[in-house]
Formats: C-alpha cells, sequence, structure tokens
C-alpha cells in the first residue's frame, strides 16, 4: 500500500497549492452571484460563471496540452544544461495544468459558497467595524471581520482542495503525475481489480476525511440566517471589474479559444470525412441515450432524498458521486466481476448506475439552488391565486407558477445531461460492447493527436446536445408566450363582456 | 396551494419519467445485440479490437458484406490502456464473452497466450504470412505492421542521418527530444527489446541518463509527433503511423527507421497487429471465417492504404500498395523477432510502475 503514498502526497500538495490560490477568486464569485441576486439575472450569470466548469476537461486539455512545451521553450535561451531545462519543463507543465483546472473548478466553489449562509458578523455589524476601522489594531480587525467568515472560507476552500485532487481528466491530457493517473498506470500488465479497489480506498480516505471536515465545520460553526443573504453591502467597482476581467478570461481561454481551434481545423475537410464514418453518429446517440437515463435518475433521487429530509442518508448517496468517477468505475467492475457477473457488464446498466450515482451530488446541490432562488414571495402569491374562485384567474395563476417553477427544474436537467454526456472514466470502463459511448472514443482518437476528423467530431459532439438544449430552451419559450397570449386573450374578452354588463 | 405547486412539479416528473421509459425501450431495441443471448448464432461473432475504429471499422464493414456476418466490436480505449482489452480477457477467462482478440501490438498478445487464453487455428489465411510472425501451433497469427521511427523535423535537421541521431543522443542537452512514456504500446515492446538485449540494468541506466539530460517524456507517441511536427522539438520517438499522419497534415518532417544492434546486425522494430481466437468461444466457425479474411491480403492492402499505413507482411500484389508503404516493406525483414523478448516484459513493466515520480 505504500506504493501510492508519495504520489498521493504529492497530488495532495498540488491541490493544496490550487485551493490556496483558488478561494479568493471563488469567494469574489460568491460575492458577485449575491449582488447579481439582487438584480434578477441570475440564472444568465449563473450559467456565465459555469461555462469554465462545462467546458468539457477533454477539450480543454486537448487543446491545451502543447502550450506548456511553447512555454517551456521561451526559457530555452536562459537555461545551460538539458537537466534545467526539464525543471523548466515541468513547472511550465504545472502552471499551464494549475491554471485551467482553477478555473475548471472554481465555479462550482462558487456556487457552494453562494449556497452556504454566511458565517462572520451581521451587515450592521461589519459597517460599525468599517466605520471604526482607524481605531482598531490590524489584529482586532482581523478578529472583528476575518475570523468570524473562516467557517464559510473553510468549506470553500474544502470544496476545492477536493475537486483539484480528483481532477483525472486534464491531468491525463497535460500529463500530470496525479494519484489517479498512477493509479491507472498501475494497472498495465495486470494487476489485480482486489487491489486497484485497495489503493482507491487509499486515495478515498483523504478525499473523505476533507469531506468530513467541511460537514464538522458546517455543523459546528454559526452562520447568519439566510435572510441576511438579502442585506449584501454592495461590491466595490474594482472587485467587479476583477471578477468580470477573470471570467473573460476563463471563458476565453476554456471555451472560446479551443472552439475556435477546433472548428477552423473541422472545416478544413473535417466535416467531409466524417460522413464516411457513420459509427460515430450512433455513439453519439448511445451517449445521448446514456445521460439522458443517469440525468433522469440522479434528478429523480435528488428529490426523494430532499423529501425524505434524512442527512445522514443523503450524505451517504453523495459518497459514491465524490470519489471520482475513476474509483466508482473500478470499485462496480470489481464488484460485478467478483460475483461472477460478467455478462451484467456486457449491458449498458453498470454504466447507466454509474453515471446517475456521479451526477447524484450535482443534481442534490441544484436542486437547493432551485429551492433557494424560487421567488419565495410572488410564488405564494401564486399559489394563492390558484385558489380562486374564478377559472380565469386560476389558470392565469397556474400559469405565473410554472413560469416561476420550471425553468429552473430544466436548467438542472440540461446541466445534468451535459455533465453526464460528458464523462469519461465511467462511460471508458463501463460501456457494453458495441455501445461506445462517444467521449471515450474522442479520448482514444485524441491519442493521435490532432486531425481535422478529430476537430469535426468535437464539434459535433460538443454541438449536438448544445443544439438538443436550445431546442427545449425553444419550446420552453414558445409554450409560456402561446400560454400568456392565450391568457391574455381571454383575460381581454371577459373585460369587454364585463364593460358591456356595466 | 401547495396541492398545486406539487401539481406542476409532478407533471414534469410523470413526463421525465415517461420519456425515459421510452428512451430505455428505443435504446434496447437500437442496442440488442449488446446483451448476452443465450443462444449463440453462426451468424454472430464477439470482437475485442484494440486498433483504433477509425482503421478498423472498415475492415469490419468489408467482413459483414462478404459473409454476411454481423460483428459486435469492443474497441479498446485510450483511456483504459490495459485495464482494457487484454485485463478483460484475463477476468473472464472462466467464462468468455468474445470470440476473437484484434490487438495492435505483439508482447500483449503474447501475454495473453501465456496464460492459455487463445485456441489453435491453422488456417488457410495465415500461410502467406512470415514465421517469424506468427505462432507456430496457430495461437495468434500477426498481419499489418507499424514500425518504429525516428521522427525529424527538417527545417531544424535538414538531412539527417543516423549518426547524426546517434550524435544529438550523446549531448548533453536532450530537451529538444521526445519519447512517449515508455509504460505503454509500442513504446513499451521498443523498451522490452532494449532489455533484452541490454539487459534490464543497462536500460535503467540509459532511462535515467536521458531524463537527467531533459529528454521530454510525453503521453503518447502522437504527442511526441505533434512537438516534431510543430517544431516544439527537434526529433523524437514514434511509430509510421502517426508519422504518416503528421505528413498529411503537411508537417516538414522526415522519419528514419529505429535500429537496435544484435550479433553484429542491424534490426529494425517491426510490430505487428495480432489475432487469436479465445477459448471457450461459442462461435468457433465464424470465428476462423473472421481469421482467415483478417490475415488475408485484401485486409493488408486495406490496412496499408488507409491512413495508418501499415505495413504488409504477407505477400501482396505491389501495384495495388501506395509509393510510402512500399519504401517500407524493405524494412520488415530486418524486423527482429518479437516473440524472443516476452520474458522481458514483465521485469520491464514492474521498473517502470515502481519508478518515482521524474
Amino acid at each position: 500500500m505504500s506504493e501510492i503514498l508519495p504520489v498521493l502526497i504529492s497530488t495532495a500538495i498540488r491541490a493544496l497549492l490550487i485551493a490556496l490560490l483558488a478561494t479568493p477568486i471563488a469567494l469574489l464569485l460568491t460575492r458577485q452571484l449575491r449582488a447579481m441576486n439582487q438584480c434578477g439575472l441570475k440564472y444568465f450569470n449563473l450559467s456565465l460563471i459555469l461555462v469554465p466548469f462545462l467546458a468539457p476537461a477533454l477539450v480543454v486539455g486537448f487543446s491545451w496540452s502543447l502550450y506548456s512545451y511553447r512555454l517551456a521553450n521561451l526559457f530555452r535561451p536562459y537555461t545551460d544544461s538539458g537537466a534545467t531545462m526539464k525543471l523548466v519543463d515541468q513547472l511550465a507543465n504545472e502552471f499551464v495544468y494549475g491554471l485551467l483546472l482553477i478555473f475548471h473548478i472554481v465555479p462550482v466553489a462558487a456556487i457552494i459558497g453562494y449556497l452556504l449562509p454566511r458565517s462572520g458578523s451581521a451587515p450592521s455589524a461589519d459597517h460599525c467595524t468599517h466605520l471604526l476601522r482607524n481605531r482598531l489594531s490590524l489584529l482586532q480587525r482581523i478578529k472583528l471581520n476575518g475570523m468570524p467568515r473562516l467557517p464559510h472560507q473553510c468549506i470553500v476552500f474544502c470544496t476545492l482542495w477536493v475537486l483539484a485532487f480528483i481532477d483525472i481528466d486534464l491531468a491525463a491530457l497535460m500529463n500530470v503525475k496525479t494519484w489517479s493517473l498512477w493509479l491507472f498506470d498501475q494497472q498495465v500488465g495486470g494487476l489485480a481489480l482486489a487491489l486497484s479497489i485497495q489503493y482507491a480506498l487509499v486515495a478515498a480516505t483523504p478525499i473523505l476525511g476533507v469531506i468530513l471536515i467541511a460537514v464538522l465545520i458546517y455543523k459546528r460553526s454559526t452562520f447568519l440566517s439566510m435572510q441576511s443573504n438579502v442585506m449584501v453591502r454592495s461590491e466595490s467597482k474594482r472587485s467587479t471589474v476583477f471578477a468580470v476581467v477573470y471570467l473573460s478570461i476563463a471563458i476565453l481561454l476554456t471555451a472560446i479559444i479551443p472552439l475556435y481551434i477546433l472548428l477552423a481545423q473541422a472545416l478544413n475537410g473535417g466535416f467531409a470525412i466524417l460522413l464516411d464514418h457513420p459509427s460515430f453518429f450512433g455513439e453519439l446517440a448511445n451517449s445521448a441515450m446514456y445521460a439522458f437515463i443517469a440525468c433522469a435518475l440522479s434528478f429523480a433521487a435528488s428529490l426523494f432524498l430532499y423529501r425524505l429530509q434524512q442527512p445522514a442518508l443523503t450524505f451517504a448517496c453523495l459518497v459514491p458521486g465524490l470519489i471520482s468517477g475513476l474509483i466508482l468505475a473500478l470499485t462496480l467492475k470489481s464488484l460485478l466481476i467478483s460475483l461472477n457477473l460478467h455478462s451484467v457488464l456486457s449491458t449498458p446498466f453498470p454504466l447507466i448506475i454509474a453515471l446517475s450515482l456521479l451526477l447524484l451530488p450535482t443534481a442534490i446541490i441544484f436542486n437547493w439552488i432551485y429551492i433557494n432562488n424560487r421567488p419565495s414571495t410572488s410564488l405564494h402569491l401564486g399559489q394563492l391565486l390558484q385558489s380562486s374562485p374564478h377559472p380565469s384567474i386560476q389558470s392565469s395563476a397556474s400559469h405565473l407558477v410554472r413560469a416561476m417553477l420550471i425553468p429552473g427544474r430544466v436548467l438542472s436537467l440540461i446541466i445534468l445531461f451535459w455533465l453526464g454526456f460528458m464523462e469519461l472514466s465511467c462511460s471508458a470502463l463501463l460501456h457494453p460492447a458495441g455501445s461506445m459511448p462517444v467521449v471515450a472514443r474522442l479520448h482514444n482518437l485524441m491519442h493521435y493527436g490532432h486531425s481535422q476528423v478529430l476537430s469535426a467530431m468535437i464539434i459535433i459532439t460538443l454541438a449536438i446536445p448544445l443544439m438538443v438544449i436550445a431546442f427545449l430552451f425553444l419550446i420552453n419559450y414558445l409554450i409560456l408566450k402561446i400560454n400568456a397570449n392565450r391568457l391574455n386573450h381571454s383575460f381581454d374578452q371577459k373585460n369587454q363582456n364585463l364593460s358591456i354588463s356595466i | 396551494m401547495n396541492q398545486n405547486n406539487s401539481n406542476a412539479s409532478n407533471s414534469l416528473y410523470i413526463f421525465i419519467a415517461i420519456a425515459s421509459a421510452v428512451l430505455v425501450v428505443l435504446f434496447l431495441l437500437l442496442n440488442s445485440d449488446t446483451f448476452p443471448s443465450s443462444s449463440s448464432t453462426d451468424k454472430s461473432l464477439t470482437v475485442y479490437c484494440a486498433h483504433d475504429s477509425i482503421h478498423a471499422q472498415q475492415v469490419f464493414d468489408a467482413f459483414t458484406k462478404q459473409t454476411g456476418i454481423e460483428v459486435v466490436i469492443r474497441y479498446d480505449t485510450e483511456a483504459t490502456k490495459s485495464l482494457g482489452l487484454i485485463e478483460q480477457i484475463i477476468s473472464e477467462k472462466d467464462n468468455p464473452q468474445c470470440d476473437v482478440f484484434w490487438n495492435n501490438e505483439l508482447l500483449g498478445t503474447l501475454d495473453l497466450h501465456s496464460r492459455g487464453a487463445f485456441e489453435p487455428y491453422q488456417g488457410t489465411g495465415r500461410e502467406r504470412i512470415p514465421d517469424a510472425y506468427k505462432d507456430e501451433a496457430g495461437h495468434w497469427t500477426g498481419f499489418g505492421a507499424r514500425m518504429r521511427v525516428w521522427i525529424i523535423n527538417t527545417e531544424k535537421i535538414p538531412e539527417p542521418t543516423q549518426e547524426d541521431i546517434g550524435k544529438r543522443l550523446d549531448s548533453e542537452d536532450l530537451s529538444q527530444i521526445a519519447m512517449a512514456d515508455p509504460l505503454y504500446g509500442t513504446t513499451l515492446t521498443h523498451y522490452t527489446l532494449l532489455s533484452h538485449l541490454w539487459g534490464i540494468d543497462q536500460l535503467k541506466t540509459w532511462h535515467a541518463e536521458l531524463r537527467k539530460k531533459g529528454l521530454r517524456e510525453v503521453r503518447g507517441n502522437a504527442v511526441s509527433k505533434n512537438l516534431v511536427a510543430q517544431g516544439l522539438c527537434d526529433l523524437g520517438w514514434t511509430d509510421t503511423d502517426d508519422y504518416f499522419v503528421a505528413v498529411k497534415e503537411g508537417a516538414a518532417v522526415t522519419f528514419m527507421p529505429v535500429l537496435v544492434n544484435h550479433e553484429g546486425q542491424q534490426h529494425t522494430i517491426a510490430i505487428p497487429n495480432t489475432v487469436g481466437i479465445i477459448k471457450g468461444t461459442a462461435n468457433r466457425a465464424t470465428a476462423e471465417q473472421f481469421i482467415d479474411f483478417l490475415v488475408s491480403e485484401q485486409v493488408e492492402l486495406m490496412l496499408a492504404n488507409a491512413q495508418a499505413r501499415q505495413i504488409p507482411l504477407g505477400s501482396v500484389d505491389e501495384s495495388k500498395l501506395n509509393a510510402q508503404v512500399k519504401a517500407l516493406r524493405k524494412y520488415v525483414p530486418m524486423g527482429y523477432p518479437l516473440d524472443k523478448i516476452q520474458q522481458s516484459r514483465e521485469p520491464v513493466i514492474t521498473w517502470l510502475k515502481g519508478r518515482a515520480s521524474e
């Protein structure tokens, strides 16, 4: 077991450094989210913040994998030996990887921070401290301002650490030695699955440990009531500008530039070649099926767990999804083989179960976001109106209630579908013969490097779910619009009748 | 009020449940061949294929067209490396799920053979394959090879020779040379051969020396190729199929075969595709048909003229061969007999898996 320790420690240190750098950024975005909430643009801005997270790590890593060498080569004239250049190579690679990983994981931590009640002193107390700042020592200011906020900051830090620690997709493409990649390497030449699971459990221990620490901090700290979230001191212009600049760079580097590179290659004959490979479209369909079923299952499970209101059971259900897709897939595969259920591995069920478990934490988080962001006053009024004896008022109220409830749910489903569609580890390990998900295929082809046809495949893989999502949004908008027009028309009719009778 | 709220939400959930059920049924209907059937038929075959689908699919399609036999294919993935097919076959040994294994290299096949995973088959198709590339008893047969080569950026090294490469390797700064992680694929085969020829201690010393001088170890042969093609490195180890991808992309590159010396003779490293019938298959007759098809001249020409430019091992009509592959054919007889190096594989893997992060 001790063989895994050196790489576990190095991964933990790397995750620590990344979490330290990313925590202030995540907290800044959290504050911006709270400020944006008051402006009523929450879903749009939430989507923007999520773009770097939703940009598939596969595509991001693939696009930037050679740039660390470009960066290192800039320093070549200043190096005097191969050994020095090797160090420069490693530092450049760690830098590019760290930067991309920070972009990837900060959105999740920002949302977690947003969901948590604020810790710290009440805004009014903050203001008093601010007024007295010239009369307080640094230590006193830290004690009054900094210490109360620590629990909230610690939980955000723990989230970032876990996400950085479990990353495998970016690490694989950037050739960064993490414990997950080490575990993958150990499979070469054969490693008993049982031993793999033991290594995986050793790796899972710090993950679960940090999650437990975060839970304990949450349980034992004093948080402000949720209503105090409304009384947020308006953000300084400087921090808003910083947040906008950061988001712009993150979206540019993780989404726009990779897409541009891929599109340029794909348009250079890639799409034409793709027509000779019809099996690719079958793989797209397979991925969509797996993703949709897993998304529906995890969504339903999150609702069920919320209604049960059993924190211990919820936490137990979250664990498989938090320990990374690689460990989950290995565990499931090991279980089925040890029970002599090889034939089950030839079915889609192991993959669907694994994907559902993997998506469950995200489904639960989005359920929390949804519940905490319902416009409670308007919703309550709408629900009261639904009890009205007048049918027209009833139907108007139903329409309003639907308009308030459904979009949030639809957004959750869309994001779950996207994450399930783009998932790699479970898809590669658990798919049945003849039914390979498209992401596993793409990752395989990336081994051969950039090519027009691969770029075309990636573009279509990204485009199809986006088109489905856009189509769903359009349908949702049209239905609401038609309903609204119909209700307006019937309301006008009734008004006319009322005027005539008067 | 809560009732109405519940009604709106319940409608959505019911819709999702019905839609999921419909999709599951559709999915099951469309993918019925992914489910194991209790009765085997002679009109289907399950193949585990380590060769990539971009190149292999046309072969499967041609087989199905000629014979009417449907093939269920499980491809290996880069993501799984050897978590994939070889380990899967080993774990399924007592309850085989596939009929044929098509590997894109030799050592993994030899490993499976040593574990008794194959049934012998001496078909007519393999008669055209040289003895050096097939098992005597017929447990496995090779076809369509790749070769280990140096890929060289001609803007950095205009007219390279083997001597130039030797001088580069002896210099103090190797940061302009790229090599794939030797734990995988053809680079593992390359290292295994070097261990077989030099002994593992000399290999370890040589490996450490290269890294100390800054040699760039990258994730795969394609990355090595990309670094050279984009001028970020001057030269690197790769395979002929990756080299030809760079040529197709218009990169300023050329190649030189990697040569090893043994008993005064120079040898190339030609790594064949290999195929064998899985022991315990329920579809023996169709498996034999598939093997004969795979090692035929038709398929070797198909693979030679495809993007991968695999070198035919058996005799083929040279007029149907493209010029690039034709130029490589002369290196095949120089290939070191790789079936002799199997014993060295395990110590190399154990060493590479155990090395500290470099």
